[in-house]
Order: C-alpha cells, then structure tokens, then sequence
C-alpha cells in the first residue's frame, strides 16, 4: 500500500484522478461484495508560506463506502494481539474460545511471559496444570516464555501448584505467592532449586515458610567452586512470623545477591539473625525488620555494616532501639534516603540531630510515635535534610506548630506532612501550605481545611 | 508556517500545523524525506488507506497530544493496564465498534503509537469481563470450531470456572 502512494509522488503531475467507482481497499484485501461509492475522499495538501496557492487538481483517495462495518476480522494480527496484551490471564483464555483464529491468537508466546491469577476460590493448581501444559505444547515438558507467575491471593495454592511451576518454567524470574498460607519450606526450595533465573520471590503471608534453601539433591548437584548460590535479589518474607535466626542464617547464606529483604513482622528474629545477614549479604539496599521487637541497637550495629549501600530502612515498633542504635546507622549509612522509625520511643533531640547531620539525603522520615523528639530534633532535620518530601511527625506529643515552621521554611520540596494527633495551631498548618505548595497535609485539626 | 490541510469533499478543515501533522511517523516520514516541509510546491501526502471520517477524528487528536512527551517503553513486568485512558481520548473513542477498528487501522498505517495504543486498551475494555459466549455475539464472530476442537478447548478453561 504504501509502494502505491509513492507512485504517485513520484508522477510529478498532481492530476490524478480515480474513477469514481474504484472499488475500496484496505491492507491488501480484496474489494468487498458490496457496491461502492466514494462518500468521501480525503486529501492532504502541505505548502509554506504564504499560504494558499490554490488547490490544483488533487489527488483523490479512494476511501470505502462508510456505511459497511468494518468488523475485528479486519484487523491483522499484530493489532489483535496488541489488544489481547491487556487482557488478564482468564479473560485470554476465555477469548481462546472464541474461534481459530482468537485461539491461535491467544496462545501468541509474546503474551505469555506473565500468568496472573487472581481470586481466593479458583482452583489455582489446576489453573497452573492446565496452563503450563498448553503453554509446553510446543517445547515439550518445559514453558520456555514464561518469566513471571503472580498468583497472590489465590489461597488454594498447594504445594503441587509450585512443584508445576518449578517443573515447567526454568526461565522463571519473578514469583508472587502472597497470602497463599498452605505454601511450605519443600515446595519453596523446589522453585528455588529447578529456576535458577530467578531474581524476585514474594511469599509473604505464606505462614509456613520458615526457609529457603535448595533440595538435597539440588545440593548435591552443584560443585564445590558453584557453592550453594541462589541468585535471588528480591525476597518478601513479611509475615512468616515462623522464621527464625538459624533459618535467616540459612537464606543469607544462599542468596547472597539479595538487595531487597523484607521481615516485617517475622517476630522471632532477633539481632543474631542481623548478623548473619550482613555477613553475607552486603549488597542489601532496602530493609526492612518492622515489629521484630527484639531488633536492638546492637542489631542496628549489624545493619550498620550495609554503609552507604543501604538506601532504606524500616525499623517501626521495635521498641528496644535507642538513639544509640540510631547513631550508628546515621555514622555509617550516610546514603539513607528513606527510614521508618515510628513507634522506636526511645529516640530523642540526640538521635534526630545526629541522623539530620550525617544523612543530609534522606527524603523520607517517619518519628510518629516518638513521643522524646521535640521542636530542636526537627529544626536540625530542617537545617540538614533539604531534600525531604516526606515526614511523619504522628502523635509526637512534644512538637509544636514552631519546629513546623522551621520545616516548612527550609524544606520546599515537602509533598507531605502527617501531624495527626499533635498540637499544632491553625496558624502554623497554614504556614505550611503557604511555604510549601505541593504539601499534602494529614493532620487532625478540625479547623483546618 | 508550514501548515497541512486536509481536504474533504464536504468542506475544508482548519489547517494543521505541519508539526501537528507529523506526528504519525508516515506522515513524518514522508514529509522529510521528500524535503515537504521547506519546498514551495503544493506536494500532496496521499493518504490512501485513511478515509475521510477516520482523518477527520485523527488530526485533531495529534493536535490535542502534540506536546505529549513520547510514550515510555514497554516495560514488561508493568501490567499493562488499560484504565489510564486520558478524559479527552476516552470522549473521542465514544464511538461504534466499526469506527473503533477504522481507528486502529489508521494508527498503524500512520504509525501512531499513542493513539495506537489508546485504541487497542479500548478495545479491551470492551473484550473484559465477557464470556465465551457473549463475545462471538459482541463482535459478530463465527465460531469456527469442529465439535472435537470445541470440547478439546473448552476442557483446557475449566480451571476458570466456566460451563
């Protein structure tokens, strides 16, 4: 089609004329049955100043009788697959069953890198069966495409549903299995051991999980110079509050590419498994051990040893820490960006001062709960941390609507701002607004709006 | 300045900024490649396989995104989502199946990727949600299956929970 159209620029005459009964075209096709008129015709004309020289004779372009239909057959197939890409996985397989041609359509392999299942009823293990047969039917026994499985939610996920996975998908890089709670330590050390591709792992919620390592025969398998590694960087661990400091021990060991590690609420842990995990794994950027209320300062020691690869840090309700623990962090990690250390109530001015003046990046700061951080820790954050956006000063009893506006006076690029349950005057939350303009406001004050 | 104007038989259109105008990348194309853009001559761009109504809707969609930044790589393990169809587009697709399609054919011929994909979303919005049976009808697809086909394919969805 587009040879026909440079045909005709390259005549240098403009006149062109189609006889009115040229029957339509599109991608190739034949004409249809129907009889054909041109209603309308179209022409694009391109000139420099001054403007309209007359029209010469233009080019008419054939154009199709509007009145017919154009129906989805028309479309070539990569369009109906760009269409399909944004089905999720049920609704792609409803379409299978459309006809020949959606069938063949819907298998494309460039749409099945990603199973997403969704739903707490749905028979997910049979679902994956079923999948990852069709999806082998070409490359027998294995889904060579298939990079992501996120099933999260779907909580009739057993053991046999991850084995399949684990059995069929070797180039699988990313696996959610969040809240699936009759996951256990086997099925996981499967997936782990026969996709050794894979980078990002989620099982929080997955109770039962007290581990990762590989199968013994995996074990066996590798040689010596290989060593035990699992090349996981992304691991969710939040909720399996089974886990324990040996069996940190245990996954720091494997997976000492993790950059990513979430404990939250792994309550067990303690700072021996802290210590663990930076001796193997010093690459960590972001972590978090949120209400593991024996994390201590001697923990915070540990984290300590991550220094300025450690990016963010979530240490929220653990109650033991103290400015001690704090003081660390800020001598080492001075490349922290964002750190939760709301409810840590043992914080104070001293802490705060020391966190502002060696970690001048940080952009995010949650010290609600801290009840010891007054106006002098938040005037030091405003005269340190110019690049904070975000700051959570929740039910911090002490502070006042005047380290407020110091904030909001220093800190321009503040987007938002939680004083929820603090005493601070209408006065100083308008100073705020007025200082600093894209700041979201969350606070408990009801005369101010 | 340069300015394109589209012509159809039942009246002018408000001339377009040759900017406007290339942005489908054939249009583009061809408006560089042919030096249209600084010659003094008349040069039309022949836009065979674009009917009227179609350019009509197209033009003042590229008027309406032409400062758009350029539309991000796929990202592959983003969903892809089809729920960040801007106001002004989700007005313009208003529109019938048939005319849906005319647009995605147009977007491709002119390479438009926005449109392109702005079209291709809509269309899946309306595929989402229907079931096997009620999209043949949607679409006026024939259902071309043997009966061994069809219960091969149907055993293949049970999992979904589906007669």
């Amino acid at each position: 089609d587009s040879d026909l159209s440079m045909r005709t620029l390259s005549t240098p005459s403009p006149a062109l004329i189609c006889p009115p009964n040229l029957p339509g075209f599109q991608n190739g096709r034949g004409s249809s049955t129907s009889s054909s008129s041109i209603t309308g015709e179209t022409v694009a004309m391109v000139h420099s100043p001054p403007p309209t020289r007359l029209t010469h004779p233009l080019i008419r372009l054939a154009s199709r009788p509007q009145k017919e239909q154009a129906s989805i057959d028309r479309l070539p197939d990569h369009s109906m697959v760009h269409v399909f890409s944004f089905l999720p996985t049920n609704q792609l397989c409803r379409c299978a069953r459309v006809c020949r041609r959606w069938y063949n359509l819907a298998w494309d392999p460039r749409l099945w890198r990603t199973i997403r299942l969704t739903g707490e009823t749905i028979h997910v293990d049979r679902a994956l069966k079923v999948l990852t047969r069709r999806l082998c039917q070409d490359t027998p026994n294995v889904c060579l495409m298939l990079e992501t499985v996120i099933v999260s939610g779907c909580r009739r996920l057993t053991d046999r549903g991850l084995y399949t996975i684990a059995q069929c998908c070797p180039e699988l890089r990313r696996l959610e299995v969040s809240g699936c709670y009759n996951i256990s330590n086997e099925a996981v050390f499967d997936v782990v051991s026969l996709c050794p591709n894979l980078e990002h792992l989620d099982v929080s919620g997955c109770s039962k999980v007290t581990c990762i390592s590989l199968t013994r025969e995996a074990s066996i398998k590798l040689s010596p110079l290989h060593g035990k590694q699992i090349s996981i960087r992304y691991l969710d661990m939040t909720d399996c509050f089974v886990l324990e400091d040996e069996g940190l021990h245990t996954i720091a060991a494997h997976c000492t590419q993790l950059t990513h590690l979430y404990l939250r609420r792994c309550v067990r842990l303690t700072d021996e498994g802290l210590r663990y995990l930076t001796i193997y794994c010093p690459s960590i950027k972001e972590l978090s051990v949120s209400d593991c209320r024996f994390v201590s300062d001697f923990g915070l020691r540990e984290i300590a040893k991550l220094e300025g690869r450690l990016r963010y840090l979530s240490i929220a309700h653990c109650g033991r820490v103290t400015d001690v623990g704090i003081r660390y962090i800020a001598k080492y990690c001075g490349k922290l960006r964002y750190l939760n250390a709301r409810g840590c109530e043992g914080i104070t001015d001293h802490g705060v001062e020391y966190l502002a003046k060696n970690c001048a990046k940080l952009k995010s700061l949650d010290i609600g709960k801290c009840p010891l951080v007054s106006d002098t820790g938040l005037e030091c954050l405003a005269l340190n941390c110019f690049n904070l956006k975000r700051l959570s000063l929740k039910s911090c009893e002490s502070i006042t609507g005047q380290g407020l506006q110091i904030v909001a006076a220093n800190c321009f690029d503040l987007q938002m701002l939680n004083v929820q349950d603090c005493e601070v005057s209408v006065e100083a939350l308008r100073f705020v607004k007025r200082h600093c303009k894209r700041c979201v406001i969350e606070h408990t004050n009801p005369a101010f709006f | 300045m340069p300015s394109v104007k589209a012509q159809s038989s039942d009246g002018e259109i408000p001339e377009a900024d040759v900017e406007v105008a290339k942005q489908p990348v054939t249009i583009k194309t061809m408006v560089e490649d042919l030096r249209m853009d600084d010659a003094g001559g008349n040069d039309l761009v022949p836009l065979p396989n674009v009917n009227a109504a179609i350019l009509k809707q197209v033009i003042p969609r590229c008027t309406h995104h032409k400062d758009d930044p350029p539309p991000p790589e796929d990202d592959e393990n983003k969903e892809k989502r089809t729920d960040c169809v801007s106001v002004w587009d989700q007005e313009l697709l208003k529109v019938g199946q048939g005319t849906l399609f005319e647009l995605i054919l147009a977007a491709n011929y002119l390479d438009m990727k926005g449109l392109l994909d702005v079209t291709c979303k809509t269309v899946a919005n309306r595929i989402k949600g229907k079931t096997p049976e009620e999209l043949p009808k949607t679409f006026n697809i024939k259902n071309d299956f043997t009966e061994e086909e069809e219960a091969r394919v149907r055993k293949e969805n049970q999992w979904c929970g589906e007669k």
